[in-house]
């Protein structure tokens, strides 16, 4: 994204929170000394105020890859589709490998190994310590 | 009453049941299982102790709180830990030291940043068990003078004092905070009952959980920006150089910070409302105002993990005053404990010091012991926690990633808490881009709703007279010091400047 695209981006979204903000009514059935809409209204103006200063004041940041987020995003995404239905140990492991290559990781036969690991100690410490649900997959 | 020789025996007496083989074993295993939670984003004490309480149902009411203490105390430093190493705080007391902590690591001095943390909050515990003992009925006189007007200056000093973190522009703190003002007043108005930007998702009703806004932005929004920024940045984490412990001169800074930490962490901690975040963002604004070298704040100045790391500790102290005396509980992890009490049919409150006194005392006396089993289980293991900057960045990215879900995941065993979280780390990566500093958004999003509530508070109870935050005393002078932090720097850069 190129720089003055993010900070127009900023500032549309500013105005959007303002937008909404003077859209909030007060319940017809309640009575309020400082409606609901009144603290969003003060923080929409505030964020316009800072936003658009932001803007203005020139200064020039470097591109970012913004397929690398994408990638790690994917693969994050893919995770949190595949725990409900595979479960944690299931998911957890591809994930952590699949996430480490995306990130840049070369050796797959190693991450394999930690990912088993940590995945693991993590299930035993939350399933039989703390007595946590995680999530079980279909098969589960 | 607070007198020493009414004291002492007491204390004495508190330690003998503390001291008990048993009970130290229990600290032990809740230390240990405090840090590694800690470590863990987003699964904080408050939670864990709150998963113990059936376990603990049938055990001795010292011994349970013993665990609890050492949980509470652990999780602190477990979360400094995954600060100073890889800049993920796990909750949002410790987003202070991420700041100058990371900076130490990344020159090498991971290890004097682990162990000035360390240190600091042994100091900051003890202290602030001596000053609970000491202070606990006078301060409780005190804060219940505290009206809304008062609460919402002191958070409105809370903010201004942060304002100034983004270095030359006050334009990026100050967005900073209203982004996170902005993210508390997603969820149900708690007067009206109106729901407000929750965008006709369920999920959002309820509020964004400050553990979400914290996970999402530090520790997925570094994975995402590590992700965005790798083709041009060097691999981020820097091997242990020198010895692992503090120079003498890293000492004779990080002393004096201890100690003002150890004071602005136990009284923040007092009040109700956001204690330990609070404390650790007002002592890194005090230690920064305070140094003769302001401009290395940011830049790996010691002070700057000293400080925030024994006030966010001293705090937890602090917030064992309304438990203990008015059964009022302040934070998160109080109010979890203030159910164990309940749970073995112990009412906090004044009358908790003289019936329960055994009780009281073992408690008071169990926080030091699991405090000092904290210092010595850790300070050896440094050199190890160190050795965790030798696991590829990539892989111990992906590895946070999965431990950030899980941690999410446990709060409310909601997916959908997941996908915010997820969010919240692409919007991080666009804040960092334009040079937005994200500690800040963080305590908009603790004290916004907060600062909305004791504000419509007060007014309602001055009848929608705005005066009322200038005619209390307190409250005005809180006001008039925070517009002092904003109106006198630049003036006296102006000032000295021109002569």
């Amino acid at each position: 994204m190129r720089p003055p695209l993010a900070r127009a981006l900023l500032v549309a979204a500013a105005l959007t929170y303002l937008a909404a903000a003077f859209q909030i009514d007060t319940p017809e059935d309640q009575y309020a000394a400082v409606g609901p809409g009144v603290f969003p209204m003060i923080i929409g103006l505030g964020l316009v105020g800072c936003a658009g200063w932001v803007a203005a004041t020139d200064r020039t940041t470097s591109p970012l890859d913004w397929r690398g987020v994408g990638g790690a995003a994917a693969t994050y995404l893919a995770y949190l589709a595949l725990l409900p239905m595979a479960g944690f140990l299931p998911a957890t492991v591809p994930f952590v490998v699949l996430q480490a290559r995306v990130l840049g990781s070369q050796r797959w036969r190693r991450d394999l190994v930690v990912a088993a690991l940590l995945a693991t100690t993590v299930h035993g410490l939350l399933t039989f310590v703390l007595g946590v649900q995680l999530p079980q997959g279909l098969l589960g | 009453m607070s007198s020493l020789s009414y004291l002492l025996p007491q204390l004495g007496a508190g330690f003998a049941s503390a001291l008990v083989p048993t009970n130290l074993l229990l600290g032990a295993v809740g230390v240990t299982v405090g840090t590694a939670i800690g470590v863990l984003p987003g699964l904080g004490p408050a939670l864990t102790i709150s998963l113990l309480l059936p376990i603990t149902f049938g055990m001795d009411p010292v011994g349970a709180f013993i665990l609890f203490g050492g949980i509470y105390y652990g999780a602190m430093y477990g979360g400094s830990t995954t600060s100073i190493l890889v800049r993920m705080p796990g909750e949002a007391s410790s987003v202070m030291t991420a700041v100058d902590g990371y900076v130490m690591t990344r020159r090498g001095r991971a290890g004097a940043a682990l162990a000035t943390a360390a240190i600091g909050s042994f100091v900051a515990g003890t202290f602030a068990t001596v000053m609970l003992m000491l202070l606990a009925p006078p301060l409780v006189e005190l804060s219940l003078g505290f009206g809304p007007a008062d609460y919402a200056a002191l958070m409105v000093l809370a903010l201004t004092s942060v304002a100034g973190l983004s270095g030359a522009n006050p334009a990026r703190g100050l967005l900073a905070i209203f982004v996170g003002l902005a993210l508390g007043t997603v969820g149900i108005d708690v007067q009206t009952g109106q729901a407000r930007f929750s965008m006709g998702m369920p999920g959002l009703l309820g509020g964004l959980n400050v553990v979400l806004v914290t996970v999402g932005l530090f520790a997925v929004g570094e994975v995402f920006w590590h992700a965005a920024t790798r083709l041009d940045a060097p691999t981020g984490v820097t091997r242990l150089d020198g010895p692992a412990r503090l120079t003498p001169s890293e000492w004779r800074r990080s002393m004096p910070a201890w100690g003002r930490g150890t004071l602005i962490g136990f009284f923040t901690g007092v009040l109700p409302g956001a204690g330990a975040t609070v404390a650790s963002f007002l002592s890194y604004d005090v230690e920064r105002r305070v140094s003769k070298t302001p401009e290395e704040f940011g830049e790996g100045a010691i002070e700057g993990v000293a400080g925030p790391e024994a006030a966010n500790n001293a705090s937890a102290g602090g917030s064992l005053v309304p438990l203990l005396a008015l059964g009022v509980p302040g934070s998160g992890t109080t109010a979890v404990m203030l159910a164990a009490f309940q749970m073995y049919g112990l009412q906090p409150g004044p009358l908790l010091f003289s019936q329960e006194s055994e009780l009281v005392w073992g408690l008071i006396a169990s926080l030091y012991v699991s405090n000092a089993l904290l210092l010595l289980l850790n300070l050896p293991l440094i050199r190890l926690w160190v050795r965790l900057l030798e696991v590829p960045p990539a892989l111990l990215y992906a590895a946070v990633l999965a431990l950030a879900t899980v941690g999410v995941y446990t709060l409310n065993s909601s997916l959908f808490d997941v996908g915010v979280v997820y969010a919240l780390g692409l919007v991080a990566v666009v804040l960092r881009h334009q040079e937005i500093p994200l500690a800040p958004v963080v305590l908009g999003a603790v004290l916004g709703p907060l600062l909305e509530q004791y504000t419509r508070r007060a007014l309602a109870i001055a009848d929608g007279d705005p005066t009322v935050f200038l005619t209390r005393p307190l409250s005005a002078a809180l006001l008039g010091l925070a517009l002092a932090l904003v109106v006198l720097p630049p003036l006296v850069r102006a000032i000295r400047t021109r002569i």
